[in-house]
């Protein structure tokens, strides 16, 4: 069996005035080096989750283990080392004066020495392709530009896991496809495994696996290609929503979802 | 706002910013002392001299200092014009009731007036030519000694440098909410002081709001990715001190040197 | 509303710092009731043209002309007012603007500002808030307790009430869901085709700017390169990628499948709906 990297057991939360729960009994788990996806509506519960799944909220009931550990008020800190997040808002996260100070201030809170940090911070910046910036200071980035150190702050780490909580939502699409470029790269070469909440559907239709959240609970779970064919009410990839509106036309259609270049060589038969 | 010039960093590659922001931070400290050492003409030229060869070492244009004193142009004349109005001695040159104009009162006027915009362009000649970052570096170093007094120092400046960092942002932030209020009619710096501030509501209250989401979310962040404030905490950004700052240290030195002479020597 | 750029050359002056010209001799027209969209790579001045049409930002040199209001550098306030009452802009984020105790106030606002009546803002505010399709009931409710997609909602109605001639619209959807995007922007379309009311859409999105707009018009470096139909800018791939502009998912489809398969689509095809239609034609589904 594979390694688990999160372990999601019934996790329900509810924020306090609030009569319905925000989550209910979520259970799912992403293995070591995969890429899953959280899909749903606004209100389904996903941001939530993140915030769960790092610790900055507590669950009403249920237990999250990321990296073999239970997290808790003891672990967390621990398990942030671990496994780092990076929110939707590019401006709000970005806290060093310059790129290279806001990639180093989570190391200076493990109180590493001077010259690691150095070379971490060099590495993590040629990982996602803004070492050339180190200098800049925020005022002088792209939205993407910012994501992407907000990324290289938690590579630094040496992280097992990277959760990505909407961030790409407020990104244009030139920005967001170089930042799926930059995250399919880092994939595929560092082996990291990646939690995103996404309502970017070529985002998600690239990562490995797709969980689908409704009103607080796991409506589905698999390979994008199955969701897409199986949750019709999901937004989903042009291809697929060409299948859709041909469907809906009551016209020849591929049989499941199929990726663009499939299509066209179906087309072609 | 876009006209204040104190605080604003102008890049460039002069010697006076290659010095470490605790040298150029201590020397403009001890300036403000040594401006209250001109007791005499010699000392004066000499103030003003200094002055202006630190100003002519920054090489950025002696407008952007003199943009600096005008904030400040009509405390410096209220103080100059009571110095010449009040103080009384040496040769009387006018009366009217209380009021005398005296040789005194006008040389006490200069020399208040010489130390005020000295020390204005000094301290300007500093923060133009060191970044925000830089300064909080060296604030946290001057203000070292007063840990042992537990004073919180390496919260307080983090608090600082975020701050500083954040400032772009809001000024960005206030352009955008008064551009989209004027776009809806609203008119400001019209009618009355009590319409003047009524006007200021739509842009303080979201300016306000705005502020404290993003101080939750910028907490979020520092939480998740380790701050703690009670561990040790290493610093990425290292000073270094090199010999030219213990130059701009002897030159501080000399200068106190040649005032104590100068003031020796004429008494 | 005909309104007329002339031209325009501006920029911005920031203190010490002087900003390279943002707009450099813009001249446009945009014809009452048409849907246009501006696109081009960041920083080419595309936000900028909008606070000229606002009066937000005055020519240094040219003059644009709103209706028969002329703007250059020395326009009077008061000119510069009548000219906001005609031309709405919704900036990007436009929630972060909310600031009153109720989205009744927040929405009265303009209206008051502009000089109606307390009844006629009250009216108005109702007719608004249910165009943009939220309840009445949110009405006394404050801005600051609704959801993120309601407030912006709420902030476009409070533009709207001011009765507007011309919409100017700042990445108007970004943050937003798919499914609240799509709404949100067929609510502009719906306006501008049963109001006639003129829209103006900076976006960065080619297929939003593919699907809604009518015409495009492309900045590059503060200049207007290129003005025409949406179609012909979107079937010209080597002026798309001269400009860096995305080709449309649609487009880009289309585009593959000729190539691959050697058979031309009788039509710049923009969207999935035309897309489906120009498949249907040649008969492969």
């Amino acid at each position: 069996m594979n390694e688990q990297i999160i372990q999601v057991k019934d996790l329900t939360f509810k924020y306090e005035p609030a009569k319905n729960n925000t989550l209910s009994s979520v259970s799912f788990a992403v293995n070591k080096g995969e890429w899953l996806s959280v899909i749903g509506n606004n209100g389904a519960g996903k941001s939530t989750l993140a915030l769960l799944l790092i610790g900055l909220l507590k669950p009403q009931s249920g237990s999250v283990f990321v990296c073999g550990m239970p997290l808790n008020e003891e672990t967390k800190w621990t398990i942030r080392r671990h496994a780092g997040i990076v929110f939707q808002n590019p401006d709000n996260q970005f806290i060093g004066a310059t790129v290279q100070d806001d990639v180093a201030f989570g190391m200076e809170n493990l109180n590493m020495p001077v010259e690691d940090m150095r070379q971490r911070v060099t590495e993590a910046l040629e990982l996602v392709g803004m070492l050339e910036h180190r200098e800049a200071d925020p005022s002088r980035l792209s939205g993407g530009q910012k994501q992407r150190v907000a990324i290289a702050g938690v590579l630094a780490l040496h992280p097992d896991l990277l959760i990505l909580d909407e961030a790409f939502v407020m990104l244009d699409p030139r920005s967001r496809r170089e930042l799926l470029a930059t995250l399919k790269q880092l994939r595929a070469e560092q082996g990291l495994t990646i939690l995103s909440i996404t309502h970017d559907m070529n985002e998600a239709a690239a990562s490995d696996r797709i969980l689908v959240l409704k009103n607080g609970s796991v409506a589905n779970s698999g390979l994008p290609a199955d969701i897409f064919s199986e949750e019709m009410d999901v937004e989903a990839p042009f291809s697929e929503r060409l299948r859709r509106l041909l469907m809906s036309k009551e016209r020849r259609t591929p049989e499941s979802y199929l990726t663009e270049s499939e299509w066209i060589q179906w087309l072609c038969k | 706002m876009n006209k204040l010039i104190l605080g604003r960093y102008f890049p460039g590659d002069s010697p006076i910013h290659k010095l470490d922001p605790r040298a150029k931070m201590i020397a403009g400290i001890a300036f403000i002392f040594i401006s209250f050492m001109a007791k005499n003409g010699q000392g004066l030229i000499l103030l003003w001299l200094f002055t202006f060869f630190v100003m002519s070492l920054t090489k950025i244009g002696f407008r952007v200092f003199f943009r600096g004193v005008r904030p400040l142009i009509w405390l410096i004349l209220f103080t100059v014009f009571l110095q010449i109005l009040f103080t009384a001695g040496g040769i009387i040159y006018f009366t009217w009731g209380p009021i005398k104009i005296s040789e005194f009162g006008l040389i006490n006027a200069l020399f208040i007036f010489s130390r005020f915009v000295t020390i204005i362009f000094v301290t300007t000649a500093v923060t133009l030519t060191t970044k925000p970052m830089e300064l909080t570096d060296g604030l946290n170093f001057l203000m070292r000694p007063l840990r042992f007094l537990h004073v919180p120092v390496d919260e307080l400046s983090i608090m600082l440098s975020i701050s500083l960092r954040f400032i772009p942002n809001l000024l960005d932030e206030t352009q955008r909410i008064m551009d989209a209020q004027k776009a809806r009619g609203a008119v400001f710096g019209e009618g009355s002081l009590f319409r003047q501030m009524k006007a200021l509501v739509p842009i303080f209250l979201p300016l306000f709001s705005g502020s404290l989401n993003r101080g939750e979310e910028l907490a979020n962040v520092m939480d998740v990715r380790g701050y703690r404030s009670e561990l040790p905490r290493s610093s990425f950004r290292q000073l270094t001190w090199k010999i030219k700052d213990t130059v701009c240290i002897l030159v501080i030195l000399l200068l106190i040197a040649a005032f104590a002479v100068l003031n020796l020597v004429i008494d | 509303m005909q309104i007329r750029l002339n031209q325009v050359s501006a920029d911005y002056q920031l203190g010490p710092v002087h900003s390279p010209r943002v707009l450099q001799d813009v001249s446009l027209q945009i014809a009452p009731g048409t849907f246009t969209a501006v696109v081009g790579p960041t920083g080419a001045g595309k936000s900028s043209l909008l606070k000229v049409l606002n009066g937000l930002l005055l020519p240094k040199s040219g003059w644009a002309e709103v209706g028969d209001i002329k703007i250059d550098s020395k326009t009077s306030k008061k000119a510069l007012k009548a000219v906001r009452k005609h031309i709405g802009m919704v900036f990007q984020f436009p929630e972060s603007q909310l600031f009153a105790e109720t989205v009744e106030q927040d929405i009265s606002f303009g209206p008051l500002n502009f000089g109606a009546s307390p009844e006629a803002a009250h009216d108005l505010a109702i007719k608004m808030i249910r165009q943009v399709g939220l309840d009445e009931s949110i009405l006394q409710q404050s801005p600051f307790s609704l959801s993120g997609g309601q407030k912006r909602r709420v902030a476009i109605a409070g533009v709207l009430a001011q009765e507007p001639e011309v919409i100017a619209l700042d990445e108007p959807t970004a943050g937003l869901d798919p499914s609240g995007k799509a709404e949100l922007m067929s609510l502009f379309k719906q306006w501008n085709k049963c109001k006639r009311l003129t829209v103006i859409l900076v976006t960065h999105d080619m297929e939003t700017a593919a699907r809604y707009a009518d015409d495009a018009v492309v900045m590059d470096q503060g200049k207007v390169v290129y003005h025409g139909s949406v179609r012909s800018l979107f079937a010209d791939s080597e002026k798309l990628n001269r400009w860096q502009l995305d080709v449309p998912e649609a487009r880009r489809f289309q585009l593959a499948f000729e190539t691959y398969s050697g058979i031309r689509l009788p039509n710049v095809c923009l969207t999935e709906e035309e897309l489906a239609e120009a498949l249907i034609g040649v008969g492969r589904v």
